[in-house]
């Protein structure tokens, strides 16, 4: 794949209480072989995002529109069955939050990583089970883990398994969304070893999900600060680090601990809003320590020199 | 994961949140309403003027509701009683020859399009020691005349089933003979060509048609003693009566399902808390002391569960003659255990295990402490939804028992009532009244129950709330 | 895995003594029926005796020797001799080896008083008509399930849900009175009740078609009470498991829409679903008793009615102990069959 452009992209539900604007337009780009991470808290819209890239929506989805471009090809104006043939797992794969429940728990492991190799591909059984149990070794899980069930299983082998079976067909994207929440420190060490590894061997891009900043800074070359659905910073990892523009992020950033050097911990007051109604102005201004008059109004989308965008009164 | 314990008020809410569960809700209430209105309103023992005939004398036998009349459109008839105002009477002493002579007339409209079900005469004959003599005569409004009855009177209150009584048959079959002009009669029904018009077919169930008009009944009695006197009552038996109808005793059936509510939900509600009450806590038993306790109760539940319920109940039914408390008795006891006891069991076990139960145990709380201060309820909800599922069952078992004839048939519940109805043929005979409209209230019930069932299923089951 | 089987298989055969041992006593009233049986036999050589003229020659004295005489010894053939206690045990290990015995007062139409011929004889009419609505009922309630269960929320949905429910709590031979009103009275389709015409057709094929006809109504009130049951189960099943996460990698993995219900969705839903209809199948001989007695169906519940009522606790014991069996031997069959299919569950659980 060449990019992967989206614009404008929309996700809202129907529920009782109103309509969730749980992504509301936001835009990006991811280029071949980068790592673009989606950082925010929980309820801000990222895993939304995913779910609107993968176009696995649930029942109650009252709007999805914008624009996602893959090498040019609108993905959005496609038929769920083409989609489902052309793209899904085979260009565009995911690795979910939460690998506790994805595996299914009454068939075997080997089988399930196979499972698209056998669909999509036409394989018969027995090669894909072969390709399977090599994409195993690239996790570096032993081989018997292909006769296991999911419950026999650690957190940490069961989230390896479960990137392999995202890698399996070569996509060109993958989504990780919180791949690591659950598990140690230690575990989610080696996961990142890992998944940096295995983009090297293969040339994969991520689009990476998280709330943990410190962690999406080590394995992102771009990083998307996301707040109540909108995209409030984007630029690349260094950047954003060393510089956070938007006040959101620079919060998130001084709320990180560090290891070693002295930093009084910043935490940030108040609480997201509410992804129904969302106020008319800035998102962020009720809990934003810069608020003026001018944030009533909505802010645009603003590009700095050294190429990274903001979405605040405060540059321009 | 733990959550706050819901209160019995809290789930009260939470079940009228729900569509489903307001309306079984307000039907409940109405029907004990309905049961509490039963029971203010008719102080007399109850039981036993179900199970008296003479209590419900004047109501014809079987008739449909008299709303049959609007809704189809026809013009069944409603029972007429002559009582003894309607009498016209009049009564004069003979001195010289020693006689008294008393004659009631009395006269009633028929003016609808189907015969009456039966005829009745009750008379209530006043004498010393010589009965009088009696005459009885029908007159027809197109002027033809039956004797009906000549004789002496037995005794000072008799009744002349004039229906059914042999000799008043013979009587009538020789006023057909006139009409018939020998043709053979099968069938004398002296209901029917009393009220015929008179043609040849005016014997015929389904050929007579109805001779509408003024008919009189004169009854004239020759006695012995100046105080000896008459009264009478004619009852004119119709084809419809009340709001539901009537029963092959009589029976105003709005009366015996009004009667019913109480007792068929208080048999219901009863045996099925205490069954659901005692199924959840022996499982909590089970989960808390664990060990042979636990065995024993599993191994007891092991065993309930293979021997057939129904069964066992009937046996003991019969052999003991049960009637709806017994009965209670009986399967409130084979039931102490069962898979309530096995789910409660896992649900608590599941709790005992959680922190809050853990720091009471640390701080010295008592065991049966923490059962009914914590584990119980959380248990709640769990226990309503099973007494709400289980009190149709029990409506049905006790109906199922009158229907098989075990149960004393004295009380009047929903269940005897169609079970009764079953027995007295109504569904081969086609006495719809008899059987839809207590089964329907029946199901009505049992609705609000699986409805309020259904919303709770929605608070112990989260996963299937909607989103 | 063997260990776990043994000691499961233990324990329900104990339980299936224990069950046998209660119905035994039961059915036997305590020891009630022995003196029933005993005031029989008293009664029966008194009516015998005083019909023979040699006796009435007797003094009284020797006629009540002889009568006594007769008494023990009619006793001993029948081995009421011994304490009832004993017997008890005797009975059981009887009920439990199916060596049923014969009834104390029915017979079969054939004129045989084995138990076991008379169970045998009424037991497949029951089949006929409750394993196979029971059968039909679940099939038509798992497709009907796994239709609404794609669109939940829906109206189709809230009103198939919904007659479900209240169906749940009616039982078939309440419906059962209703439909023979409207069925059999009203719209005459049906006949009135009973298994056939009578007299029967002579010809084996009208009389399986006369069979059919007087089959029509009572299986399809027990069909119509029961599949709403089936229908939610199945529902509540498919929309449970279709909300699992496992369900959402299956999507996204690509999988097509009927290839992620019958491989991820229905393998494993089945175990449970398998495990109630086999257990509704045992149950539905219970519910058969009434509903034989309202369709007038010549069954086995016909048979139990009738045999409590007459004290004929041979009967009686005969047809518990198999039902007990039936069920026990399920049981295990199915947890054995569970542990199989589903990788999750060890036996004894």
């Amino acid at each position: 794949m060449k990019e992967l452009v989206v614009n404008s992209l929309k996700l809202y539900y129907r529920t009782r209480r109103g309509t969730v604007r749980a992504v509301d337009e936001i835009s990006f780009k991811l280029g071949r072989g980068e790592t673009l991470s989606i950082v925010g808290e929980s309820g801000c819209g990222k895993s939304s995002t995913a779910y609107a890239l993968m176009r696995i929506l649930p029942r109650n989805v009252k709007e999805l529109s914008g624009s996602v471009k893959l090498d040019g090809e609108e993905l959005l104006d496609m038929d769920e069955e083409t989609f489902r043939k052309k793209i899904r797992w085979k260009r565009i794969s995911m690795v979910f939050q939460g690998a506790m429940n994805a595996l299914n728990p009454v068939m075997k492991i080997g089988y399930q990583i196979a499972e698209p190799l056998m669909v999509h591909e036409g394989m018969d059984k027995s090669e894909a089970l072969k390709a399977a149990a090599k994409v195993l070794k690239d996790v570096l899980l032993p081989e018997d883990v292909m006769e296991k069930y999911q419950h026999q299983l650690s957190g940490g082998m069961k989230q390896r398994v479960v990137i392999a079976m995202a890698i399996i067909m070569n996509p060109d994207i993958v989504i990780l969304d919180e791949p690591t929440s659950a598990l140690d420190v230690i575990v989610q060490a080696n996961l990142m070893n890992l998944l940096k590894k295995l983009k090297w061997e293969r040339g994969l891009s991520y689009i990476f999900i998280t709330h943990d900043l410190s962690l999406a800074s080590e394995l992102s070359d771009r990083l998307a600060v996301m707040y109540a659905g909108k995209i409030v910073e984007i630029g690349t990892a260094e950047d954003i680090y060393k510089d956070p523009l938007h006040p959101y992020t620079n919060l998130l950033i001084s709320s990180v601990p560090t290891l070693r050097s002295e930093k009084t911990l910043k935490h940030i007051p108040g609480s997201p809003p509410d992804l129904v109604n969302p106020p008319q102005g800035c998102r962020f201004m009720p809990r934003c320590p810069y608020a003026k008059k001018v944030c009533n109004e909505a802010p645009t989308m603003i590009r700095m020199e050294d190429g990274r965008y903001v979405m605040c009164h405060l540059y321009g | 994961m733990s959550t706050r314990p819901l209160t019995p008020k809290e789930i009260l809410k939470e079940i009228l949140r729900t569509k489903s569960g307001l309306i079984g809700v307000i039907i409940l209430v109405l029907m004990v309403v309905l049961s509490i209105f039963a029971v203010i309103y008719t102080p007399y023992d109850i039981v036993n003027a179900w199970n008296d005939p003479v209590f419900w004398q004047s109501n014809p036998r079987l008739a449909a509701p008299e709303w049959i009349n609007i809704i189809a459109g026809i013009n069944l008839p409603k029972t007429i009683i002559l009582g003894h105002n309607n009498f016209y009477k009049s009564e004069y002493y003979v001195q010289i020859a020693g006689l008294k002579y008393v004659n009631l007339r009395g006269t009633f409209k028929f003016q609808y399009d189907y015969f009456p079900s039966e005829l009745s005469l009750f008379l209530k004959v006043n004498y010393s020691n010589k009965s009088p003599l009696v005459k009885v005569t029908f007159v027809r409004p197109d002027g033809n005349m039956v004797t009906l009855y000549e004789g002496i009177v037995e005794s000072h209150n008799s009744v002349i089933y004039i229906s059914t009584d042999p000799k008043i048959r013979k009587r009538i079959r020789t006023f057909l003979e006139k009409f018939t002009k020998g043709e053979e009669a099968y069938m004398i029904y002296p209901e029917i060509i009393l009220f015929a018009k008179p043609d040849r077919d005016m014997w015929d169930a389904d050929k007579a048609r109805v001779l509408k008009g003024t008919y009189e009944l004169r009854i004239e009695m020759v006695g012995y003693n100046p105080t000896d006197t008459l009264e009478a009552k004619l009852i004119v038996y119709g084809r419809v009566y009340g709001l539901v109808g009537t029963d092959d005793l009589r029976r105003d059936l709005l009366v015996g399902i009004a009667w019913g509510a109480p007792i068929t939900l208080a048999f219901g509600l009863i045996a099925a808390v205490l069954i659901s009450v005692i199924q959840v806590l022996l499982g909590i038993i089970s989960a808390w002391f664990g060990g042979i306790i636990d065995e024993a109760i599993q191994r007891l539940s092991d065993i309930l569960l293979v021997l057939p319920f129904l069964p066992i109940v009937i046996l003991i039914s019969f052999i003991y003659g049960v009637d709806i408390w017994r009965l209670l008795l009986i399967v409130v006891v084979l039931s102490i255990v069962g898979s309530t006891t096995k789910v409660a069991r896992s649900i608590a076990l599941q709790v005992k295990s959680e922190q809050y139960v853990e720091a009471a145990i640390s701080y010295g709380a008592s065991g049966w402490r923490i059962i009914f201060l914590y584990i119980f309820p959380r248990l709640l909800p769990y226990t309503i939804a099973n007494i709400v599922m289980v009190t149709p069952s029990m409506i049905f078992l006790e109906a199922a028992l009158a229907l098989i004839g075990l149960i004393d048939p004295r009380n009047p519940t929903w269940g005897r009532i169609i079970a009764d109805a079953y027995d007295g043929g109504a569904a081969v005979h086609g006495y719809w009244w008899w059987i839809l409209i207590p089964a329907s209230l029946i199901i009505l019930v049992a609705s609000a129950f699986a409805m309020i069932g259904y919303s709770l299923d929605k608070i112990v089951n989260p996963r299937l709330r909607e989103r | 895995m063997k260990i776990a089987i043994i000691k499961r298989a233990i324990t329900l055969v104990m339980t299936l003594i224990i069950a046998t041992y209660i119905t035994v006593v039961v059915a036997n009233l305590g020891g009630l029926i022995d003196e029933i049986i005993k005031g029989q036999i008293w009664e029966d050589l008194v009516t015998r005796l005083a019909r023979s003229p040699e006796f009435s020659m007797l003094t009284p004295e020797e006629q009540d020797r002889i009568l006594k005489q007769r008494f023990e010894a009619a006793i001993k053939a029948r081995g009421l001799d011994q304490p009832f206690i004993v017997r008890t045990f005797i009975y059981l290990k009887d009920a439990l080896t199916l060596n049923l015995g014969r009834a104390l007062f029915m017979t079969s139409s054939a004129g045989s008083r084995s138990v076991r011929a008379i169970i045998l004889e009424r037991l497949p009419q029951t089949l006929l008509l409750f394993t196979t609505g029971t059968i039909t009922s679940c099939f038509l309630g798992l497709i009907l399930g796994l239709w609404i269960a794609r669109s939940p929320g829906t109206l189709k949905d809230k009103f198939i849900s919904m007659f479900a429910i209240v169906t749940q709590t009616l039982p078939a031979w309440f419906i059962g009175i209703i439909f023979i009103l409207l069925f059999a009275y009203y719209l005459r389709l049906t006949p009135f009740g009973g298994m056939v015409s009578v007299p029967p057709p002579s010809d084996p094929f009208n009389y399986a078609l006369d069979v059919l006809r007087h089959l029509a109504l009572p299986l399809f009130t027990w069909t119509f009470t029961y599949f709403g049951y089936w229908a939610y189960l199945t529902r509540n099943m498919v929309i449970q498991i279709s909300e699992e996460d496992y369900i959402l990698t299956a999507k996204a993995k690509g999988l097509p829409e009927s290839l992620i219900i019958r491989r991820h969705v229905l393998r494993p839903a089945l175990p449970p679903i398998i495990t109630q209809m086999a257990i509704a199948i045992i149950f539905s001989l219970q519910g058969a008793i009434i509903t034989e007695q309202v369709f007038n169906w010549p069954g086995l519940g016909r048979i139990l009615l009738t045999a409590i009522m007459t004290y004929d606790a041979p009967v009686v014991i005969g047809v518990v102990v198999i039902f007990a069996y039936l069920l026990v031997i399920t049981v295990f069959i199915l947890d054995i069959l569970y542990a199989i299919l589903d990788p999750r569950i060890k036996i004894g659980g």
